[in-house]
């Protein structure tokens, strides 16, 4: 049998089952109101009057990396119990019965899954690139968010929801989902300066600040990064993504061969 | 008396040593990377103490949330004698209380190793128990705040992973806007982590101090009020039924 329609199949249903969670919308949202905890519409606020004085690209990416400083942490943990809930449910063994191949069941789960989660975020993204249009009355405003969320956010989250299927088969879910948590503090918000050895900074960092610099000159993400830097952050970002899902399919496989 | 020394046992047993290893892991895993950061010329009593005030009380809620709000023989539990909310609370007694254990021992260690991270009002000559026992609030408050927040939110959310994406969202925005919370009066009761963020130790004004310990009061009295909520909350066996199939 032929595995694309087979995936086409597992991308959507994991899409709908993933997106029809009340629980996703209900964490998002509350995701959303801290973000505004500031006063309601003052962030949209500072995008109208553009109260960072700079030109529209980079207002652009600055808001794309305000989104991508937190959100991302509801996707990982939300993410997190995807696998774990098909062995939960014993369907995993179930599905080992069926036609489609481990590997295309997997890569549909992660994409179906990672998108349906992306989904809300991409509404809320939506929402603010509506302020700057109405600030600026530009039509490239459109296809600009939409690169900038492509280079910015997707490879982030992409690397961050590989890790999130995949390392709760070994950890203990809720001490992933914690464990995760300070990651994302320790690897992308805290600064080098506290002395404390950490990942931000460097192109392993999901937060995109080297993409938002070195692509759209977004000021206050990464200074000095330039576009080469920014190509290779998404390049290591995605090999790593590629990396653990090849190392979670040989994982699954062999825990199935020695059922 | 909500759990006898029998139940005690089989409760531990159902969840498993990793509820219990897991905030001694943390402990370990700080006190290693305080030993790195000590070879770096780094100070690490702040980063110690955010081992107390912040970590632990997340890792706490979440664990709370995943063995608190669900339980894979929910069916059969309500069917038993024993009631379920006295069986789930004897849960939330074990986890808060071990996890306070290991906080209360670490900050033993700390304060006699004089790394710990504790304010004082800079008018006042405190002696060592009392600098102690002050310095105990920094962490009660957010322990006490997130186990009861994430009791009551596992109740109503029904998700164990929503409930988790929740505590983490008001932790992490509580490390981004700390100064918003710092300089807004109607945040303060929610200002979870000042000792470690601000930061504040050592001896500080007065007015600073009067202002953290009002904060470390009404944040203990928030989670405490939670529990009889969270406790209602259990009453509800038809909720109950229906968050074991919302996952």
């Amino acid at each position: 049998m032929k595995q694309l329609p087979i995936f086409f199949g597992v991308l959507r249903y994991e899409f709908r089952m993933q997106i029809h969670r009340r629980a996703l919308w209900f964490a998002i949202l509350c995701f959303i109101i801290l973000f505004v905890i500031r006063g309601p519409g003052a962030i949209f606020h500072e995008l109208i009057t553009n109260i960072y004085d700079i030109p529209m690209v980079p207002l652009i990416a600055t808001w794309t990396s305000q989104v991508n400083t937190f959100l991302p942490i509801a996707v990982g943990v939300l993410l997190a119990d995807r696998l774990w809930r098909d062995k939960r449910t014993k369907v995993d063994e179930l599905f080992s019965t069926m036609p489609g191949s481990l590997s295309t069941r997997l890569l549909g789960k992660y994409l179906g899954s990672t998108l349906a989660t992306l989904l809300p975020i991409f509404l809320f993204y939506s929402f603010g690139i509506g302020f700057i249009y109405y600030k600026f009355q530009n039509p490239i405003i459109i296809p600009v968010a939409l690169a900038t969320f492509a280079a910015i956010i997707l490879p982030g989250i992409l690397f961050i929801s590989a890790f999130s299927i995949a390392c709760p088969t070994i950890i203990w879910l809720p001490l992933y989902q914690f464990l995760f948590v300070g990651y994302w503090f320790w690897g992308n918000l805290l600064s080098p300066r506290n002395g404390i050895p950490t990942l931000s900074n460097t192109i392993l960092t999901p937060y995109g600040g080297y993409m938002s610099t070195g692509f759209f000159g977004a000021p206050f993400s990464m200074a000095g990064a330039t576009p080469l830097e920014g190509t290779a952050s998404i390049l290591l970002l995605l090999s790593i993504t590629m990396l653990v899902m090849y190392l979670l399919w040989g994982l699954l496989r062999w825990q199935q061969a020695r059922q | 008396m909500f759990i006898d020394f029998d139940r005690f046992r089989y409760e531990l047993r159902l969840m498993g040593k990793r509820v219990i290893l897991t905030p001694i892991l943390i402990m370990i895993g700080y006190l290693l990377f305080a030993i790195l950061l000590r070879s770096l010329k780094v100070d690490p009593p702040r980063f110690l103490s955010s081992s107390l005030e912040m970590i632990l009380p997340l890792a706490t809620a979440i664990i709370v949330s995943m063995t608190t709000s669900q339980d894979p023989a929910i069916e059969v539990q309500l069917t038993v004698p024993r009631k379920y909310h006295q069986t789930v609370l004897g849960r939330l007694i074990i986890i808060a209380c071990w996890t306070a254990c290991i906080a209360l021992l670490s900050s033993i260690v700390l304060f006699a190793t004089k790394l710990d991270f504790i304010p004082q009002p800079i008018t006042a000559s405190w002696n060592a128990p009392q600098v102690f026992f002050t310095g105990l609030l920094t962490w009660l408050g957010p322990l006490f705040w997130f186990v009861g927040v994430s009791f009551c939110l596992g109740l109503l959310v029904r998700s164990r992973s929503a409930n988790a994406a929740i505590l983490s969202g008001i932790w992490i925005v509580e490390i981004l806007l700390k100064d918003y919370f710092a300089v807004t009066n109607w945040l303060h009761p929610v200002f979870l982590f000042p000792t470690t963020l601000l930061p504040l130790a050592g001896p500080i004004p007065q007015t600073y101090f009067d202002l953290w310990l009002s904060s470390r009061l009404e944040i203990i009295a928030t989670g405490l009020i939670l529990l009889p909520i969270g406790w209602l909350l259990l009453h509800n066996p038809e909720g109950l039924l229906k968050g074991a199939g919302e996952e």
